[in-house]
């Protein structure tokens, strides 16, 4: 336990500046905005900023791993010489950047709620709609962080092997496999055996986006939609694969 | 006890090391020696775990040596390497969190004895006293194999006697076997028991200190030059 917690305070020093100059990126344009949407009197400019820099942050995660895995790369040694196995020594890097993520996604969303509670307009969104609504945005940029922040790790690792005997080809062969890897997904996702593997468990979830137009009124309800498990399902198993690839990778074929 | 049994280490077109054999003793301060380039760092990485063979095994206690062997073995690189934010005593408590075996008052005791602020950054250090530091995080670990790579390269006179001592000071050889990798082998050839010639990744000979005393009337670096040239 102490030397999962080691880890993570030491993930955190590693990180520590780029994530404090993140929160104050945030808190600026934040607080930028809704002054300017105070002075020019545009209802939501703040919100709808906040929901910018929301989405902005599907690359945070990937961003934010690269930058700490690099760390470490210019002194392979001495992150390596270390007993903790490889799931240890990435999963802390994940954590800290998952942690960090929820951290500036958490004070972009709590502002952009602020400031749209402050800001009035004509138009009036019914709150349930707008909390759900955000729910599935944040739900959407933070899973599609994570997802990309594995393949990040993985890539990465794959790298550091190469890097070994190739020198910088590494890199074009990363990129490559990459650009083969993706159009392997993209081919994958056509097939027969792609449905079957993703299109199951169907669930009824409430849809925030429901519109109610009539002569007298435009409005919003809540109504539902159908969402496949079997899709998280997959997706889940997939990233658990390549993150264990990818700490295999570092315990047995990374060198320095 | 670590063995290399056949080994050989190749990158694309470069032979690091060539069908090794060797059986390091137990207990002893044993010096790796060579030229630029002759596989030492190689040889000592292999130990850690840090990089494969291509061909044969490494073994540490009938064990094959892998990246986690590092509970067993200490490791001080060449480089000048740290993580720059930690202050002395962070460092410590880090290395104390990650190695079981790693005795914070030994690493402060001998922190103390080479005249380092413990409450410096490491970024701040002198290249001497980060050295230093080094040694301290080594020796600091109760493990049953050392590995020193370069540890006086670029630090002056001073720094390079204090750690000598401190090697002789903070070493147990009832338990603990030292090996050493250094430039500087007139400096500290009166520590060492064994000493293993290395060139072009070929391990020429691996003798005892004393035999190449008595037997040969040589120092060590005379008696590496007679290995090298009848080698060549």
């Amino acid at each position: 336990m102490m030397n999962w917690s080691g880890l993570l305070r030491k993930e955190f020093r590693v990180t520590r500046t780029l994530l404090l100059g993140v929160l104050t990126f945030d808190l600026l344009v934040m607080i930028g905005f809704f002054l300017a949407s105070e002075r020019w009197e545009f209802p939501y400019l703040t919100a709808i900023i906040g929901g910018v820099l929301t989405a902005i942050h599907v690359f945070f995660l990937p961003l934010y791993l690269l930058i700490s895995l690099n760390t470490e790369g210019r002194n392979l040694h001495l992150w390596l010489h270390n007993p903790q196995s490889g799931a240890r020594l990435l999963g802390a890097k994940f954590l800290n950047g998952l942690l960090a993520i929820l951290i500036s996604i958490g004070l972009v969303s709590s502002l952009s709620l602020l400031a749209y509670n402050i800001e009035t307009s004509a138009l009036e969104l019914p709150i349930d709609n707008v909390w759900l609504f955000g729910f599935y945005f944040l739900a959407v940029i933070v899973t599609g962080s994570i997802y990309m922040g594995i393949w990040l790790i993985f890539y990465w690792t794959f790298y550091q092997v190469l890097k070994t005997y190739i020198g910088k080809w590494a890199l074009l062969l990363v990129l490559v496999l990459v650009a083969f890897i993706s159009w392997l997904g993209s081919w994958f996702s056509g097939t027969r055996l792609s449905e079957v593997l993703v299109e199951w468990g169907y669930v009824q979830l409430p849809s925030p986006l429901n519109m109610e137009v009539s002569q007298q009124e435009f409005g919003l309800t809540v109504s539902t939609f159908p969402f496949p498990v079997g899709n998280v399902v997959f997706d889940i198993i997939t990233l658990v694969v390549i993150f264990l690839i990818a700490c295999w990778l570092l315990d047995r074929k990374v060198e320095v | 006890m670590i063995t290399f049994e056949n080994v050989s280490k190749r990158y694309l077109t470069k032979h690091a090391l060539s069908d090794v054999n060797v059986t390091i003793p137990e207990g002893k301060i044993i010096g790796l020696v060579g030229s630029n380039g002759s596989g030492k760092s190689t040889f000592m990485k292999m130990i850690a775990g840090l990089v494969g063979p291509s061909e044969g095994k490494v073994m540490i206690d009938q064990e094959p040596v892998s990246r986690r062997t590092a509970n067993k073995v200490a490791y001080l690189s060449e480089l000048d390497a740290y993580y720059s934010f930690f202050s002395v005593k962070e460092t410590i408590d880090f290395f104390a969190s990650q190695f079981q075996d790693f005795d914070v008052e030994k690493a402060n005791d001998i922190v103390d004895f080479m005249e380092v602020d413990s409450s410096q950054k490491v970024k701040h250090l002198s290249k001497g006293n980060r050295g230093r530091l080094k040694i301290a995080l080594t020796l600091a670990r109760e493990v049953p194999v050392i590995l020193m790579d370069e540890p006086l390269s670029g630090l002056d006179p001073m720094v390079r006697d204090s750690i000598v001592k401190g090697l002789l000071s903070f070493i147990d050889l009832e338990k603990q076997t030292v090996i050493i990798t250094t430039h500087e082998v007139t400096e500290i050839e009166p520590l060492l028991e064994t000493v293993i010639a290395i060139r072009n990744g070929k391990v020429l000979a691996l003798e005892d200190v004393e035999t190449i005393r008595e037997r040969d009337r040589m120092r060590i670096v005379d008696w590496l030059k007679k290995m090298y040239q009848e080698e060549a």
